[in-house]
């Protein structure tokens, strides 16, 4: 009998060891196959600069956009199963897209938070992904062998905005309809927008046709492009030595040792220095870099941050979603525009600013900032080079006082947008007229 | 790491507290409190709280209705009395011992409009903004009789109110300058063959009532009657039954209905009579000719009172100052001898009717008493 | 080990353990808050029930046919009434009506006029189905409750 107990464990075992290939103990090695035996961590290097769980680092922005990503991915195919990007009419007179709104809201379990979850994620995912290039910039970590880096990162910023943008439309209500008719409006204006607007919209105008291309591309080909883009974005942040840092941190104030858990010594030379000196320094002898005493396995206490950053995301998403409903107007009438005829609130500074002028508002100074902004560091670069001025660059630091007037050039841009996003969406009613906050009127910017 | 995991405790905790909230908000639902109390007020024990969905059969597809979800009772005769949502729905064809109508079969969105997917009461009633069909009740929801059974000149039992409507529109002549296929093809103003598909009932009343509520370039004048409510709702019953796009196509008329012949009947005898009738916009020994001239112009009788509208001149003197051929054109083509005459066209009146309307119109013979006047 | 660290030890433990279990009971609301999600609770084809109205019910010993509900209504007597079910037991066709009784037009499923199988490949006979009097004078034919052969239901 007792035999066969032990069988059963040792089958057991044998199955279990087949899946988890590593034990749970303090030892140095443990800690390391955790990290790389294991499909999900492996993305992350085993042992970690300390300075990379601190809080005030990176603040969690990127970490917190591709949660939102993975929120959205799984809220968005959950969603697909009740949607039908189809604008033939019922017999109720209703839109087939629009029917389905109203069936998530009424009869299906769940569906309006599901809704809720995936719209608010989608108007999260576009802010943090401007509050994390906003900390990059200030941090200077777009330098120092992170120039193209910088550019993929613009790159999923944009095409964050775009995705945001096609699944506006796909509710078919109101709002959808002429935030996005004016959206593409702006496109008309540019230098052979109208052939792209003719493309994206597969029609004249925003209609049935358009649906299905803004559907096909917000559940298939951007998602598809973006998801490829994080991880080369991921891989390059690996290569380029992880997180910004600047070259000495040894007077920086660092979590202690012990925060990171215990790490038993199994290593045959018995001394705790000898496994430290293992680990791959510039240079091409073998020498002692005080760095080395900065850094700290990554099992567990950076998995546990993460995993809090990701908590933490799906608290605010459910906060918000259980106690605000995402919006829906009546079904989308060509006829009628929503007065005012608001675009979603990222496209609300370019809005207001085409109302100024619409050439110069909606093409030349976006497509100066989106383009300028991408190409920021070799801009920086340029000068440098040219001048033969040199800027010293302090990656990872804060408001470097020798940045400091990228620094300003850079949040000024950040204010001037902002400012323009928010006379866009409190101070503009009916026919565009300035109003004050309080008397806001439904028709869009959310 | 016991400060992480706190913080990750908490987090957790939040998180567990806003995911049971969030599933009791889509777990609690007032159809559920309804259908017990229904249940209960039946007296009934065994019974499942469920989704009441009705799919409508139209020529195109199914039209989803779940307003029954709430109104339980709709169809049950033992729950007339029964209270708010639960109650009995009367009768609709009044004087027959079974109502035609099955509930189960057509639901409640295609007369009352609504939102009949929606399980919440402000969604369902259409109480949201933007939302195109708020619900019809009462009298008014007459008007969508007619997107299943057939309008053309017939009379359907308990439709009253709109058929008064309809007999208002010609009475009130708004088929001079608006046309309805089938009634007028006036292209003065809007078409309004589709007033009803395209605008609120709401929307109609107000423009019936104010012209400029919501067309600002309205040129529609402001009619005297439009005091009183009954006659407005009427017509706009009317309009809000103009619907193009219909449940059922002509051939496919619900079962039991008779689809009523078209039938026109003109004038052929040029009469005062007759002249009379259309001037004042009723129905001459039953012709189906309409006039109504009286709700823009006004005459005066013998004893000198004035009567009629005060939008065109008017015409107590017409045939004596401009002769009976002038007028005969002016009816026909308004704009022949007026260029700036903003009178609609009535081209469609034959002979004996335009020769009526002159007869009627020679009969006025006020003429002021010029002593009486010299001396004022 | 010191005293103070087994302690520390213990109560790290105690609150990864309670907030681990916290995000995994999550974890598993979601899914099955999910599976709800996924159940359908409306029909948008032929619903499983439908109403007869008492006056449209057949002669005594006669049948009516409601060939998109697949059902068929018989009268026993004044009182007495059933539905048989028309799809057949095999893979879901319709059986037709024949005077020996129902005969499958997809694998030659044979039924006598009670629907029990008699030969061809019908592993079981035509369901019976409930008829239930409801409130308001009609009567609710059940096409998902199946009852056994002869299960005529009182219409008093």
């Amino acid at each position: 009998m007792n035999e066969l107990i032990e069988s059963a464990k040792g089958y057991g075992n044998k199955i279990f060891t087949s899946i988890v290939k590593h034990g749970f103990d303090n030892t140095g090695l443990t800690k390391s196959k955790i990290m790389f035996s294991n499909v999900l961590l492996h993305i992350q290097p085993v042992k970690i600069h300390k300075r990379t769980v601190k809080f005030k680092t990176t603040l969690g922005l990127g970490l917190i956009t591709t949660y939102m990503f993975v929120a959205l991915a799984v809220t968005g195919v959950v969603l697909m199963f009740h949607y039908v990007p189809s604008t033939a009419l019922g017999p109720d007179g209703l839109p087939d897209a629009y029917s389905r709104m109203l069936n998530l809201r009424s009869n299906v379990f769940w569906g309006d938070f599901m809704r809720n979850m995936h719209r608010w994620a989608a108007h999260g995912m576009v802010a943090f992904v401007a509050l994390h290039m906003l900390r990059v910039y200030l941090t200077g970590a777009h330098r120092g062998g992170r120039e193209f880096n910088w550019v993929i990162g613009c790159i999923l910023g944009l095409l964050t905005v775009f995705l945001s943008y096609t699944g506006y439309l796909l509710p078919w209500d109101q709002l959808a309809f002429w935030g996005v008719k004016v959206g593409t409006e702006i496109a008309r204006l540019a230098p052979g927008g109208a052939i792209i607007r003719g493309i994206l919209l597969g029609d004249g105008d925003v209609g049935g046709e358009a649906l299905i291309r803004f559907y096909v591309l917000h559940v298939a080909v951007l998602p598809a492009i973006m998801g490829g883009l994080i991880a080369w974005h991921f891989w390059r942040i690996r290569k380029d030595g992880g997180l910004a840092r600047p070259a000495d941190t040894s007077g920086e104030k660092q979590i202690p040792d012990a925060d990171f858990g215990e790490v038993r010594n199994n290593s045959v030379f018995k001394s705790s220095r000898s496994y430290k000196l293992v680990e791959l320094v510039k240079g091409n002898e073998p020498k002692v870099n005080e760095e080395v005493d900065q850094m700290m396995f990554a099992w567990p206490k950076l998995i546990i941050r993460e995993l809090l950053v990701f908590v933490g995301v799906m608290v605010l998403l459910s906060f918000v979603s259980v106690f605000f409903d995402a919006p829906l107007e009546g079904p989308a009438d060509p006829t009628y525009p929503t007065n005012p005829a608001k675009a979603p609130w990222y496209f609300l500074g370019l809005q207001e600013l085409t109302s100024y002028d619409g050439f110069i508002g909606g093409i030349v100074i976006p497509g100066l900032l989106a383009g300028g902004v991408m190409v920021l560091p070799y801009i920086e670069m340029f000068f440098e080079s040219f001048s033969k001025t040199y800027r010293k660059n302090i990656p990872g630091v804060w408001f470097a006082k020798e940045r400091a007037l990228e620094n300003a050039l850079f949040i000024g841009m950040y204010i001037f947008m902002l400012a323009l996003i928010i006379i866009g969406v409190y101070f503009r009613g009916e026919n565009w007229a300035i109003i004050y906050p309080w008397e806001q009127v439904a028709g869009g910017g959310h | 790491m016991l400060k992480d995991y706190r913080i990750l405790a908490v987090l957790a905790f939040l998180g567990f507290v806003l995911f049971a909230l969030s599933l009791k908000k889509s777990a609690e639902k007032d159809y559920i409190g309804y259908q017990k109390e229904y249940y209960s007020l039946l007296g009934e024990e065994d019974f499942s709280v469920e989704i009441k969905q009705v799919n409508v059969k139209t020529p195109g597809s199914i039209m989803v209705d779940r307003c029954q979800t709430c109104h339980i009772g709709a169809s049950n005769p033992d729950a007339v009395d029964y209270p708010g949502p639960l109650a009995a729905h009367p009768p609709i064809v009044p004087g027959v011992e079974k109502d035609p109508h099955d509930f189960n079969k057509m639901g409640c969105a295609v007369c009352h409009d609504g939102n009949g997917r929606a399980l919440e009461m402000h969604d369902a009633h259409g109480e949201y903004h933007g939302w195109p069909k708020p619900m019809l009740l009462g009298k008014t929801s007459q008007a969508n009789c007619f997107r299943c059974h057939a309008q053309e000149g017939g009379e359907l039992a308990g439709a009253e109110h709109f058929e008064w409507g309809r007999e208002l529109y010609l009475e009130k002549a708004c088929w001079g300058c608006h046309a309805i296929d089938g009634v007028s093809n006036a292209k003065q103003a809007p078409e309004l063959t589709n007033a009803g598909g395209k605008h609120t009932y709401d929307y109609l009343h107000e423009s019936v009532i104010y012209p400029k509520a919501n067309d600002e370039n309205s040129k529609m004048p402001k009619f005297d009657w439009v005091e009183d409510e009954e006659m407005v709702s009427a017509i706009a019953t009317y309009l809000k039954g103009q619907q193009v796009m219909k449940l059922r196509s002509a051939d496919a008329a619900p079962i039991g209905y008779v689809k009523p012949a078209s039938i026109e009947n003109r004038i052929g005898m040029a009469s005062v009579e007759a002249g009379r009738a259309l001037f004042a916009g009723v129905s001459y020994e039953g012709s189906t000719s309409r006039g109504g001239c009286i709700n823009c112009h006004a005459w005066r009788n013998d004893d000198g009172d004035i009567s009629g509208g005060h939008i065109g001149p008017e015409l107590t003197w017409t045939i004596r100052n401009r002769g009976r051929a002038w007028v005969k054109d002016h009816i026909v083509n308004s704009r022949m001898h007026a260029p700036d005459s903003i009178m609609p066209s009535f081209k469609q009146y034959n002979e004996a009717e335009l020769e009526s309307l002159v007869m009627y119109l020679s009969t006025f013979n006020y003429a002021p008493n010029l002593a009486e006047t010299e001396s004022l | 080990m010191s005293d103070d660290k087994k302690k520390m030890n213990r109560r790290e433990a105690m609150t990864a353990g309670s907030a681990f279990a916290l995000i995994g009971l999550a974890a598993a609301g979601t899914g099955g808050a999910l599976f709800k999600y996924m159940f359908p609770v409306v029909s948008y084809g032929a619903p499983a029930k439908f109403l007869v109205p008492v006056d449209d019910l057949p002669e005594i010993g006669d049948e009516i046919f409601f060939s998109e509900m697949k059902t068929v209504i018989r009268r026993q007597s004044e009182t007495e009434i059933a539905a048989i079910s028309l799809v057949c037991t095999h893979l879901g066709c319709t059986v037709n009506r024949v005077e020996t009784g129902f005969l499958c037009p997809c694998h030659g499923s044979q039924y006598d006029a009670d629907g029990v199988v008699v030969g061809g490949p019908a592993p079981a006979a035509l369901p019976w189905l409930e008829v239930k009097k409801i409130p308001g004078g009609q009567l609710e034919v059940d096409t998902g409750v199946t009852l056994p052969e002869n299960t005529y239901f009182s219409i008093v």
